[in-house]
């Protein structure tokens, strides 16, 4: 008895790893057929032929992976591991702190009250200089771009005020927003144009792995990192300010 | 603690073993790149968050990234219909379309999606996984389906997805 397309099938790919549907057995026995007929044997190979056209096809809609390193996975999961635990850990302080009380004199009771006032007290809400409204209040508007080799970001025009904070982190995307102000962007082969107002600031995302990134306001480089070239020292606050004031401003 | 490090460092292993084909078994399965490194990434920190690895990780892994994908065309397709039903509206600041944030795809990139497309979701999930090297079992046990039915089903879509692409754009160069 001939062997069925989907049993030939099954060795069309890995067929030391692959587990046969109906069996080792079954897999010997079509081993055997294809040895001794000519007929079935042409069906793989046309088979074959059939799945390597498949592949073919396939790759023409593939990408380059992002370069993602297992270290910035690690860090993501553990990063929201930690905020599911939070809660859970101020619940067992708060239990704690609740029996420390209850025993006059116990040492742990200043150390566990202290403890839970650090995890109970509400983040002060921070406010940007200049009265620029905090991310966490406004809507933010951006893009994000998987960028190739380089990335091009070229801000139509000077400004009266604003700035753009540049930061590099292990993402695959590159990504800018206005926190504060408008602007439109949009999107070109390794390129990202940004029509900007009069004083928006702007925070852009870098991914470290990116060979050369760019800004450009008007034709002016104004920032410039490149994997050949050892990057200025980063500033304590983790990010570099890029002054997008009109140069006449800036002058002496 | 000693199992934790052990755990971390067959995360490391896999990861770097497997995250470019789960990237782009997504990429093909949505035609997104930036979508896929996020489903791909996220199926990743699943992984973690379960703590131990699976018997079949490749299969596990697989399996997680289609209920991501799933789940993601379900929002996706919620928000075109709330979308739908509100008059169009475009702000100074708005994020370009997403057709914008995509590279430009060239013209055999755009046949082959066409082609694909035309298949049932399972049918692309089991085709795209089988040339990402998935035996039997494992498409079985990651699109959860009867390992029987595989071969048949696979056999079916293949043909299907070439003639698709043979019928609009001629025989594959």
């Amino acid at each position: 008895m001939h062997p069925t397309d989907a049993e030939l099938g099954a060795l069309l790919v890995a067929p030391a790893h692959d587990t046969p549907p109906h069996g080792p057995r079954a897999s010997a026995a079509v081993e055997r057929h294809l040895a001794a007929c000519a007929e079935c044997a042409g069906r793989l190979a046309m088979l074959r032929r059939e799945h390597e056209e498949a592949a073919d096809l396939l790759r023409a809609l593939d990408h380059p992976p992002p370069p993602l390193r297992a270290d910035a996975v690690l860090a993501r999961a553990r990063r929201r591991r930690g905020v599911r635990i939070g809660p859970i850990a101020a619940g067992i302080l708060l239990t704690a702190a609740a029996v420390a009380a209850a025993l006059p004199g116990s040492p742990l009771r200043r150390t566990l009250a202290d403890a839970v006032a650090s995890w109970t007290a509400p983040t002060p809400a921070r406010v940007a200089p200049g009265g620029i409204v905090p991310r966490a209040e406004r809507p933010n508007v951006g893009v994000a771009v998987m960028p190739g080799a380089s990335l091009d970001v070229r801000f139509a025009r000077w400004q009266h005020g604003g700035t753009l904070r540049i930061m590099i982190a292990d993402a695959p995307r590159a990504l800018l927003v206005a926190p504060a102000g408008t602007a439109a962007f949009s999107v070109r082969q390794g390129q990202i144009l940004v029509d900007n107002g009069d004083s928006a600031t702007f925070t852009l995302t870098v991914p470290r792995t990116l060979p050369l990134v760019r800004v450009l306001v008007e034709s002016t480089v104004v920032f410039r990192r490149s994997a050949d070239v050892p990057s200025p020292a980063l500033p304590p606050d983790g990010a570099y300010t890029v002054d997008l004031a009109t140069p006449p401003r800036n002058a002496p | 603690m000693r199992a934790r490090a052990e755990f971390e460092t067959d995360f490391r292993r896999l990861f770097d073993e497997r995250f470019a084909s789960l990237f782009r078994y997504l990429d093909r399965l949505s035609g997104d790149p930036e979508l896929a490194a996020d489903l791909a990434q996220e199926a990743f920190v699943r992984l973690y968050d379960r703590g131990a690895m699976p018997d079949d990780a490749r299969a596990w892994l697989a399996a997680v990234a289609a209920n991501l994908f799933r789940d993601e065309r379900r929002r996706a397709h919620r928000h075109e219909r709330l979308l739908a039903g509100q008059p169009a509206e475009l702000t100074l600041g708005a994020p370009p379309a997403a057709s914008d944030l995509v590279m430009v795809a060239n013209e055999r990139r755009a046949d082959v999606r066409a082609a694909l497309d035309v298949l049932p979701l399972r049918d692309r999930q089991m085709l795209l996984l089988r040339h990402e090297g998935f035996s039997y079992r494992e498409i079985a046990q990651a699109l959860d389906v009867a390992e029987a039915s595989v071969g048949t089903m696979l056999a079916r879509a293949t043909a299907a997805f070439r003639a698709a692409y043979m019928e609009a754009y001629g025989a594959p160069d």
